[in-house]
């Protein structure tokens, strides 16, 4: 179902409970997956989108149509991500290193986690960098978003986006290599 | 034969192919929409409705906060009385022969008392009752002392 059609049935109050079930299942699996890589965990990832979701049905009068319907649930979906991670960082008072060696726990722990060594690898490379910088580089290269499209999620500038993606790329290349 | 490049270390992240490497319990997708759409519609109720155990919660203290305000109130009312309680109060504290002595030494007259006291039907109703409770005997005492202020005012 296109965006539109959705858009008109969440804003009628007699098909707003349908036109929500459809946009639930329409962007559940997209949201889950830019939540997972961020979170890695899947339970965190599921009171996430759940939450996320809810969010959606309670603030739809703020979505003006401004913004297409998919980047709006984007932002939310990135700002609940961020605000949980750096909840985390709080709960553990010191170092970001206590968080990613929590999140690389998870990776160890293979829970509901496949793939080879190499992949792995990179997702524990990814852990090293900064929330921000990881959540941009998960939308290009895992999700091959264009940098307009994470610009207008992120509210980040297209040129900042760039330099944060090569940045990132360069840094795990070292990683990978055990520079 | 070429080696397989995933297995050995790569240089770059593009020998890396974008691969997925998580995933969900069986089921997952199919179940998810339900939970948020039950979650959703519940996280529209009012917040006392949402939650039983919160009514509750706040009643009790709220219930404990009346009580305590209730008898602080009460207890404040008791040490502050007001002004015709109080000097009843300190007025029961005299003793009768003391009070007789103290009016028999003023020079106040009756007229003067009277402007003081108001007598209301209670009072007065009172009165009669006090005056049919006396004795004979202390009832010509006081008709004597009318007699002589009479005498003494002509």
């Amino acid at each position: 179902m296109e965006d539109a059609e959705l858009i008109e049935k969440l804003s009628n109050e007699d098909t707003r409970n349908y036109g929500f079930n459809l946009l639930v299942r329409k962007y559940q699996e997209r949201i889950y997956w830019h939540v997972r890589k961020m979170v890695i965990n899947h339970d965190d990832a599921d009171d996430l989108v759940q939450e996320i979701f809810v969010k959606v049905w309670k603030y739809w009068k703020n979505f003006r149509g401004d913004s297409q319907l998919y980047t709006w649930i984007y932002r939310i979906a990135t700002n609940e991500c961020l605000t949980f991670l750096a909840k985390k960082k709080k709960r553990f008072f010191l170092p970001i290193v206590d968080v990613e060696k929590e999140l690389c726990h998870y990776i160890d722990e293979g829970y509901y986690i496949s793939g080879d060594e190499v992949q792995l690898k990179l997702q524990k490379a990814l852990l090293t960098l900064p929330d921000k910088q990881r959540l941009v580089f998960n939308m290009k290269y895992f999700d091959d978003m264009k940098y307009e499209e994470i610009a207008e999620i992120t509210k980040t500038s297209i040129g900042a986006l760039k330099a944060s993606y090569h940045h990132a790329v360069k840094k795990i290349e070292e990683i990978l290599t055990g520079n | 034969m070429r080696p397989n490049k995933h297995h050995t270390s790569p240089k770059k992240l593009e020998d890396i192919p974008p691969k997925k490497v998580f995933n969900v319990p069986e089921g997952y997708f199919d179940t998810l929409p339900g939970i948020i759409q039950a979650k959703a519609i519940e996280s529209t109720k009012p917040a006392f409705i949402q939650q039983p155990g919160m009514a509750l919660k706040w009643a009790l203290p709220l219930v404990l906060l009346v009580l305590i305000a209730g008898y602080y109130g009460f207890k404040l009312n008791q040490t502050m009385p007001n002004n015709d309680t109080k000097i009843a109060k300190m007025l029961d504290e005299v003793s009768t022969s003391e009070l007789v002595a103290y009016i028999e030494e003023t020079d106040l007259t009756t007229d003067e008392i009277l402007e003081v006291v108001s007598f209301e039907d209670d009072n007065l109703e009172d009165f009669t009752y006090d005056v049919n409770d006396l004795s004979d005997q202390e009832l010509d005492l006081i008709m004597d002392d009318i007699l002589i202020e009479d005498i003494t005012d002509i």
